[in-house]
């Protein structure tokens, strides 16, 4: 026995380390459900396996912490510093109950003084924390395949104590399923098993999950598992319910649960879809091939795979440098082919990251659904561009920013259909959300059609709070935005959905910290349109260097027209900004120099690049334009963090340090000091 | 789905913590000492799930299999066996007696459930 | 366990349908050969089936099928209504399933 009883002690010691990380976790985030889940799999562990090497005591004891942990993961217990001060006080009981399978009196006492209290809150039922029970159910949506399972059980299956319906629970319980059970010829024993069933599940537990169902049916079972594609799914699902194997009812709820563009699975089959069906439904080769279609890949592995080629990047830079500085041709073709090599291998890396937005929509479709009906108000979701690929990161960063915004909607901006009506409004309102690829950048645009913001209201709450001085009136636009400042709350009485926890300044906060931005615009009695404007991957852009005595700028490439040179003795204003001649009109431009106020003297001829935001152009005029480059974007450090008019930092190659331009935020600053 | 297991254990913190388990599940559950105790208490009622250990003293495990499969009204109910690394070659015994799985000790309850969930 | 009642085509099937009555109630059914009729099955005493119970009702019910006869369940109680369910489709649940692809 003693060589259990070392795995358990093993086994318990780093059940304990968890409980305790998670405990601290907890004390910081009390809502953590992964944490939660975390200690509550630490209790449960240990007391299962403390009684079966004979520490009963220990079981017992942990069997009260697993209860409360359960408590909390279920959401009738809130946790609170004062409980988790006793679990961790717990903690150290087990420590010490763990030395011997039989306690001391003393430590049965201090078990039972703990009990005790741990029973204080169990017995005691606590507020429901809705919040965390809705989250937990929406964040399912990723992730979902699709897979075809044919089970013909063996003849002896009945006798050998075998049962399928056990199995069918299990299936269903994992996923929406179409089952169809038949029997396969006439049985000449009712004890001998003929039954062959057939399943079509959607399931985001996974193939191994699936295959886990079977674990101990014999070796003569056959059981075909096979994951398809959404398209070999449908076309699967309607082969049965036209052959009358599914119900109309069953069919068309597997037809909505189809998910459109597999998230975790982007082979998307377009080119698949074209090809003749081939009918051979076990082969090998089928398999194969379905098999290369997708991988999951831990996001840690792609991680490192964009630093690995950031790093590239540069150092193929330093390169290209050395290869001008030494005016040597060889290495100059090396540059070059490396040069190519890395490009393509950037472009890959940055495509394999790339997930269409359409995969989050799912949850907020539920999410609007749910909401509408707690708020008593009438509610149609329409999406549009689901298909807009970025950067996973972003995307799931993202994920947080837009249910708040849509939430806000919900709560704020959409009426209540009796106000609709009166209003000469339909009593369904809309929220639009769509996504667009704009200039090298996303939009993603939320827009409803309800009240509009009060400015009215805004502005005196924001005097109120001392973010505007009562002699200031900031134009209706400024006013709305007040909205994103830390702090604020539009609605009159903190309403249950977007009341809570964070403000439109978290959303700001967040967008801001993808490098995007996010702007409001609103009609009384018309509607709100909140803008959100990112890059399409944060780890790479692709830009224009530029120079100012010797400091190097990066201009994104997306926004760059042309170049064209201008000359010094175009006189400018205090902040940089004045009108340059292109073309035949004057384009409102600023001269870094004076912008980021560079020391050193101004060159006679500067070179002026013309750029665009929305259909607006502006000139940044600069002392030289060195050319093309690939930037690995490094967030800025808390210095630069309020630097106006900088996005980002780049190494170059010998190890210096160029800033990289946010052009939109230029150029709001030049448009509101040259009007 | 509420099932009715039989647990056969000769160790109390072993029957205590499957019946735990089980009943935790929602199941109900009726545990026997040994294979004799065991047999004693198949009269009468029918199990979803027989959950046995190999080592019992008075009737070991195996023998306790071979008989219920001579038990007209217990031959097809499934067999879970309870067994420790060191008794792998009595596995291919209880195999061929009639045993339906196998469980590890020491096991995580919820490999126990799981197992139950396939069998019952 | 009730005799075919072959005079109202209505058999109250008993508590359990499993493994261990399978083949007792085949016996009693295929002896004198089940009359050939429409038949309703009243399982409200139902309370515990197996996949062994489900393949002898499907069995039943496919065989009156190829003798032009309807089997319909009745009284299904909902304990077991899910399980029931499988073999709902009023479909020749003998005939095979289409072929299926692994890929489109």
């Amino acid at each position: 026995m003693s060589d259990s009883e070392t795995v358990f002690r093993e086994e318990a010691a780093e059940h304990l380390e968890n409980l305790e990380q998670a405990l601290l976790c907890l004390d910081a985030a009390p809502n953590d459900a992964e944490q939660i889940n975390i200690a509550f799999r630490a209790m449960h562990t240990i007391k299962g396996s403390s009684g079966m090497v004979g520490f009963d005591h220990l079981s017992e004891f942990t069997h009260h912490l697993e209860t409360l942990f359960e408590r909390v993961r279920s959401g009738r217990l809130g946790l609170t510093a004062e409980i988790i001060n006793l679990v961790l006080e717990c903690k150290d009981q087990i420590d010490g109950l763990l030395r011997s399978p039989v306690p001391e009196s003393g430590q049965i006492e201090s078990s039972l003084a703990l009990v005790g209290r741990l029973q204080q809150f169990t017995e005691v039922a606590s507020p429901v924390s809705e919040q965390r029970a809705n989250s937990d159910s929406d964040d399912q949506s990723a992730g979902s395949g699709c897979y075809s399972i044919f089970v013909r059980p063996a003849a002896s299956a009945f006798t050998d104590g075998m049962d399928l319906l056990p199995l069918i629970r299990e299936l269903q319980g994992l996923g929406a399923c179409g089952l169809s059970l038949r029997l396969a010829g006439v049985p000449e024993d009712p004890e001998l098993c003929a039954l062959e069933l057939q399943v079509l599940i959607i399931t985001d537990a996974g193939e191994n999950a699936l295959r886990d169902v079977f674990l101990f049916v014999c070796e003569d079972w056959q059981i075909d598992l096979h994951p398809l594609s959404p398209d070999a799914f449908r076309h699967n699902l309607d082969r049965l319910s036209a052959a009358g194997w599914l119900t109309d009812d069953n069919a068309w709820a597997l037809h909505a649960l189809v998910p459109t563009a597999a998230p975790d699975r982007p082979q998307a089959s377009d080119q698949q879809a074209l090809r003749p069906t081939s009918a051979e439904q076990t082969s090998n080769a089928s398999r194969v091939a379905e098999s290369e279609l997708s991988i999951k890949v831990p996001q840690r592995k792609l991680d490192a795979l964009m630093d690995q080629v950031g790093e590239l990047v540069i150092l193929q830079a330093r390169l290209d440098q050395l290869a001008i500085s030494r005016e040597d041709e060889s290495i100059g073709e090396l540059a070059e082919e490396l040069d190519r090599l890395s490009n393509n291998l950037r472009e890959t890396t940055f495509d394999i990251r790339m997930l269409p937005i359409g995969s989050t929509f799912g949850r907020f479709r539920r999410l609007v659904r749910d909401l509408s009906r707690e708020l008593g108000k009438n509610v149609a979701l329409e999406t549009a561009g689901a298909g807009t690929e970025l950067d996973k990161v972003v995307l799931d960063k993202l994920a947080d920013p837009l249910v708040h915004l849509l939430r806000n909607s919900l709560d704020h901006g959409i009426e209540m259909p009796e106000t609709r009506l009166a209003a000469g409004k339909p009593e369904k309102g809309t929220i639009r959300l769509e996504a667009a690829h704009e200039q090298g950048r996303i939009i993603i645009r939320i827009s409803d059609d309800g009240a509009g913001l009060d400015a009215a209201r805004i502005l005196e709450k924001a005097r109120k709070n001392g973010l505007v001085p009562e002699d200031v009136t900031p134009d209706t636009d400024a006013i709305y935005n007040l909205i994103f400042e830390p702090g604020f709350s539009t609605a009159a009485r903190v309403s249950d959905v977007s009341g809570r926890g964070v403000g439109m300044d978290v959303v700001r906060t967040s967008i801001e910290s993808l490098q995007g931005r996010v702007q409001l615009q609103s009609e009384p009695g018309e509607g709100t349109v909140i803008t959100i404007s990112l890059p399409m991957t944060l780890a790479i852009i692709d830009g224009l260097m530029v120079a100012v005595s010797g400091e190097r700028f990066v201009i994104p490439l997306g926004v760059v027209d042309e170049c064209i040179e201008t000359r010094a003795s175009e006189s400018s204003r205090e902040d940089g900004s004045r009108l340059i001649k292109h073309r035949d009109g004057l384009v409102p431009s600023l001269r870094l120099r004076e912008w980021f106020a560079v020391a050193g003297q101004q060159p006679d001829i500067e070179q002026t690049v013309i750029v665009h935001v929305d259909k607006e152009r502006f000139g940044i005029t600069v002392d030289e334009v060195i050319g093309h480059s690939q930037t690995v974007i490094k967030s800025l450090g808390r210095l630069y963090r309020d630097a106006e008019g900088v996005m980002g930092a780049t190494i170059l190659g010998n190890g210096g340090i160029a800033m990289i331009l946010d052009v939109a935020e230029l150029i709001d600053d030049i448009n509101s000091t040259a009007v | 789905m509420s099932k009715n297991i039989l647990v056969v254990d000769d160790s109390a913190s072993i029957r205590q913590v499957v019946s735990m388990a089980l009943k935790d599940a929602g199941h109900q559950v009726v545990t026997a000492e040994h294979g004799a105790d065991a047999l004693g208490k198949l009269d009468g009622q029918r199990f979803h799930l027989i959950v046995s250990d190999v080592n019992m003293p008075v009737m070991d495990g195996i023998t306790f299999v071979k008989e219920v499969k001579k038990r007209a009204d217990h031959k097809f109910t499934p067999i879970l066996m309870l067994t420790t690394e060191s008794e792998e070659g009595k596995k291919m015994e209880g195999k061929a007696a009639g045993a339906k799985a196998w469980l590890v000790k020491p096991f995580k309850p919820e490999l126990l459930l799981a197992a139950v969930s396939k069998l019952a | 366990m009730t005799l075919p009642d072959t005079a109202e085509g209505v058999w109250s099937a008993p508590e359990a349908l499993t493994i261990y009555e399978v083949r007792k109630l085949e016996a009693s059914f295929s002896g004198s050969g089940l009359p050939r009729r429409d038949w309703l099955f009243d399982l409200s005493g139902v309370n515990e089936i197996d996949s062994a119970g489900l393949q002898w009702l499907l069995a039943v019910r496919n065989r009156l099928f190829t003798a032009g006869y309807r089997l319909v369940f009745v009284n299904v109680p909902s304990a077991i209504a899910g399980i029931i369910e499988l073999i709902s489709l009023e479909i020749r649940q003998n005939e095979p399933f289409p072929e299926l692809v692994t890929d489109v």
